[in-house]
């Protein structure tokens, strides 16, 4: 399989702390590839290296096949890495519709008609059909006309996904997307990653903390450490990794 | 098909009333009432014109007056040295603002909030001071006087007519801006600016484009004062004016397109009624303003439509 | 121009920056402790100075200014204290709109009352008799009541940064900027704290309006003229630092005696100007918590 996303030596300090420090790993196009490790250390900052929100201290980000170390969130957006945030990240007081259609329009230059009235937007009718293809995938058809900040935590975390897609992504980024769930959503949402990586034939990388979760959905598993990675490899492995054990055992102890 | 009314307080009936009895002004009620009708009219047109930053974007400017005195000494300063005659004046007021607004949004911008709101004072201030102390150029504090404006559009009904039709187009383009893929953007901006950028929107451009937007139409209407007064001073720059704007869209609803519009009416009666039989405008507007701000900051359109969509 | 007029001019751009100072270090104390933007501030400091012409009134000046000095920002101080528990309490973690308004409203309806209770004639106190003469240096005669309001700022700012790195208040002050929530846990009264804080602010507020007071014709208008110069002031240095507002008042009080001297023109807009290019370069101020305002995010 072809590498998708491929990081190499990444370091990011602050100060004279590296909360990344010296990262390297590659994520394969179509896979559902994991980063675990325990609190502090340096998925979130990694994450953030990755959508552009921080700029690497050293290191190279290649997404398919070009650098995107240090360009602006917005850039790296338009060239397919998308992401979903850990905190629902929804304008509130937007319809669940009108967001959806804005994602749609961000990257393009339609989000500039200034005088072609919404929501006809013109002529851009297949913007509107996409728009609930897309609200029915993620099953928000019935509440698409409610402001966002009155529907149900678990449809706010489906539509944040559904904001994500609507960016037509190569590669997904979610960050513990189970956070704060119920097994209920936590079921419905691991269905839904593996509905959305296969249909779509979509690139996931993702953070979390349930170990069900990651060992029941990931290809590759990428544990990192004090800013490190200290082992990769397919769930089996990483299981019974003796440095991986320790690292948990001794964050839990 | 999203059937939702974006009106929120703009009904097309509602429309339709407000443009008959606009037009039948000029024959029904008294001169006096008619100046007060315009000013109401630059005012709305002043104030929908902050809003697309101040509700739609997030941004909050306290510098919007200084696009409007640029408007406004456009005319004047065209007839006071003959550079050009009023109709090229009155064209070129917009651009010359919006060109500004461009330059001076593009440093303000890079501040956020509390820090873009003091830096677009500062702008106001500066251009302010600069008014009063190129005597030379402007007649300093004196301001300009004279007849600035064709004499055609002194006569009230005329001139009536003519703030009319202006402030009427640059509405519809307003609300055409405000409801288009670009005001929507603008709103997810003011929503959550992070996500919007996370989503591939150039997010910077769009604000540099808005603060433009609203600066072209801040100049239109310190045009249409000109029209109104025939007079320009520094005071039309300073940021006790540019809170003008802002507090009539916060009293009238900055959320919806309708409340700068009846924030408009409502303070310049207002003001007018006070300031006619008191002493204590000022008390009553800090007044309301604070009822406003702490129990319904939806404005008065909360209380008209109880809607609060734009 | 000789040297006593350069001289005079000197003196007198440092008087109004000692005052500026004292100004500007309440507004920039409130905002540091309480992240609340005051656009009453300036009434508060044309209040302190109406206050000053009242009590004066009441009698002998040569007794009477030393009192004053002290009860007028007092009883501003008290005034604030009840205007934060009525209103400012309110919006602390209002978006900065809010507060805009808020305290922007307040400050026309405090014109307003100020107009009622005071008129609009303008006011004069007269310089106290120990401090109505003059010092001679060198051929230049300096008032004696400049060199005193000069010496007061500076009494302020040390008066400041014993109270504020040297004391309980101080350090109560600093934990609850930090972390409100865990100071109240401690046991602390946070929301009385916070009432202090805004007195305090208001008393400086209104220092300096009273130490003004012998210096400039009272009344209305007072309260916009000062607030920007003020903003100025506290935003160069860096809102919600006390040492900023010092180096602020500096600034600003060099570039206007460098203006009036050889750019009257010019001057006020060099001084917006100047505001502009910290702000730009860099936006917390000068001295102001390094990045944090501004990255704030939503």
């Amino acid at each position: 399989m072809a590498v998708l996303l491929e990081v190499t030596g990444l370091v990011k300090r602050f100060g004279g702390l590296a909360a990344v420090d010296g990262v390297s790993f590659a994520v394969a196009e179509g896979s559902i590839h994991a980063v675990i490790g325990p609190n502090g250390a340096g998925k979130s900052t990694l994450f953030r290296l990755l959508t552009g929100f921080h700029t690497p201290t050293a290191g190279t980000i290649r997404f398919a096949g070009r650098d995107i170390a240090g360009l602006a969130p917005h850039r790296i957006a338009r060239l397919g890495l998308a992401q979903s945030f850990q905190i629902t990240t929804i304008f509130p007081k937007l319809s669940v519709r009108e967001q959806v259609i804005f994602a749609l329009i961000a990257q393009s230059t339609a989000s500039w008609r200034m005088l072609s009235g919404f929501p006809r937007l013109g002529g851009h009718r297949d913007v509107m059909a996409e728009a609930e293809a897309l609200l029915a995938e993620v099953g928000l058809t019935e509440v698409a006309e409610r402001r966002a900040e009155t529907i149900s935590h678990g449809d706010q975390r489906a539509l944040d996904v559904a904001l994500a897609l609507a960016t037509r992504p190569r590669l997904l980024l979610l960050d513990e997307p189970t956070a704060g769930m119920s097994p209920f959503e936590t079921e419905r949402t691991v269905t839904m990653i593996q509905r959305l990586a296969g249909a779509r034939r979509l690139t996931v990388l993702f953070s979390e903390h349930d170990m069900d979760v990651v060992f029941g959905i990931s290809e590759r598993i990428t544990v990192i450490h004090r800013g490190r990675v200290i082992a990769e490899g397919d769930a089996a492995s990483v299981q019974a990794d003796p440095e991986v054990a320790e690292v948990y055992l001794g964050s839990a102890a | 098909m999203t059937q939702r009314a974006y009106g929120g307080g703009i009904s097309m009936v509602g429309v339709g009333i407000a443009a008959l009895l606009l037009v039948a002004a000029p024959w029904v009620v008294p001169t006096s009432w008619l100046l007060v009708l315009e000013n109401v009219l630059v005012l709305a047109l002043f104030a929908t014109a902050t809003n697309l930053l101040v509700g739609w974007t997030g941004l909050v400017s306290f510098g919007q007056a200084a696009f409007y005195g640029i408007g406004a000494y456009t005319v004047a300063l065209a007839w006071l040295h003959g550079i050009a005659p009023f109709s090229l004046a009155f064209v070129a007021a917009p651009l010359i603002a919006g060109l500004i607004a461009l330059f001076t949004g593009a440093i303000a911008l890079r501040a956020r909030k509390l820090y873009f709101a003091l830096l677009t004072l500062a702008f106001s201030e500066l251009f302010y001071v600069l008014a009063e102390q190129l005597y030379d150029i402007t007649n300093g504090a004196n301001g300009i006087f004279g007849a600035m404006v064709p004499a055609l559009l002194i006569s009230p009904r005329i001139g009536f007519y003519f703030t009319l039709a202006v402030v009427m187009v640059a509405l519809l383009l307003l609300y055409r801006i405000g409801h288009s893929p670009f005001g929507l953007a603008l709103q997810a901006i003011r929503e959550r600016r992070v996500r919007a950028e996370a989503l591939g929107l150039a997010v910077s451009h769009h604000e540099l484009a808005a603060f433009t937007l609203s600066g072209a139409f801040c100049g239109l209407a310190g045009a249409l004062y000109v029209v109104h007064d025939q007079t320009a001073y520094p005071e039309l720059l300073n940021w006790v004016k540019s809170g003008e704007p802002v507090i009539v869209a916060v009293i009238g609803g900055i959320s919806s397109f309708a409340g700068p519009l009846w924030g408009a009416l409502f303070y310049q009666i207002a003001h007018d009624a006070l300031v006619a039989l008191t002493r204590d405008w000022q008390m009553a507007l800090g007044a309301l303003l604070l009822l406003v701000v702490l129990f319904r900051p939806g404005g008065l359109v909360s209380l008209l439509g109880g809607r609060e969509e734009r | 121009m000789n040297f006593a007029s350069v001289a005079i001019e000197v003196l007198s751009a440092l008087t109004a920056a000692a005052n500026l100072f004292i100004i500007a270090a309440g507004l920039s104390l409130v905002f540091g402790a309480l992240r609340i933007i005051n656009l009453a501030h300036g009434s508060f400091y044309m209040i302190g100075a109406l206050l000053m012409a009242s009590l004066f009134a009441l009698g002998r000046p040569e007794i009477l200014f030393w009192p004053a000095l002290v009860l007028a920002p007092l009883l501003m101080a008290g005034f604030g204290a009840i205007l934060e528990r009525l209103l400012f309490r309110r919006i602390y973690h209002a978006e900065h709109l809010v507060q805009l308004l808020l305290s922007y409203a307040l400050s026309l309806m405090l014109a307003d009352l100020a107009l009622r209770i005071w008129g609009a004639d303008t006011r004069s106190v007269p310089t106290p008799a120990a401090l109505a003469g003059v010092l001679v240096v060198g051929g230049a005669s300096f008032p004696l009541y400049n060199l005193f309001v000069i010496t007061l700022s500076l009494a302020v700012g040390l008066g400041l940064w014993v109270l504020l790195r040297h004391t309980r208040f101080g350090w109560e002050i600093r934990a609850a900027v930090e972390d409100a929530e865990g100071l109240s846990l401690c046991g602390r009264n946070v929301p009385a704290l916070f009432t202090a804080v805004f007195a305090l602010g208001a008393f400086l507020a209104a220092l300096g309006g009273a130490a003004v007071a012998p210096l400039q014709a009272i009344g209305p208008g007072m309260d916009s003229a000062i607030l920007v110069s003020a903003f100025i002031v506290a935003v160069i240095g860096g809102l919600g630092s006390i040492a900023g507002a010092a180096l602020g008042a500096a600034i600003i009080g060099f570039f206007q005696a460098v203006g009036t001297l050889w750019l009257p023109t010019w001057a006020p807009a060099f001084i917006f100007l100047a505001m502009i290019m910290v702000l730009v370069i860099r936006p917390s101020g000068l001295l102001g918590a390094a990045q944090r305002a501004w990255a704030e995010e939503d």
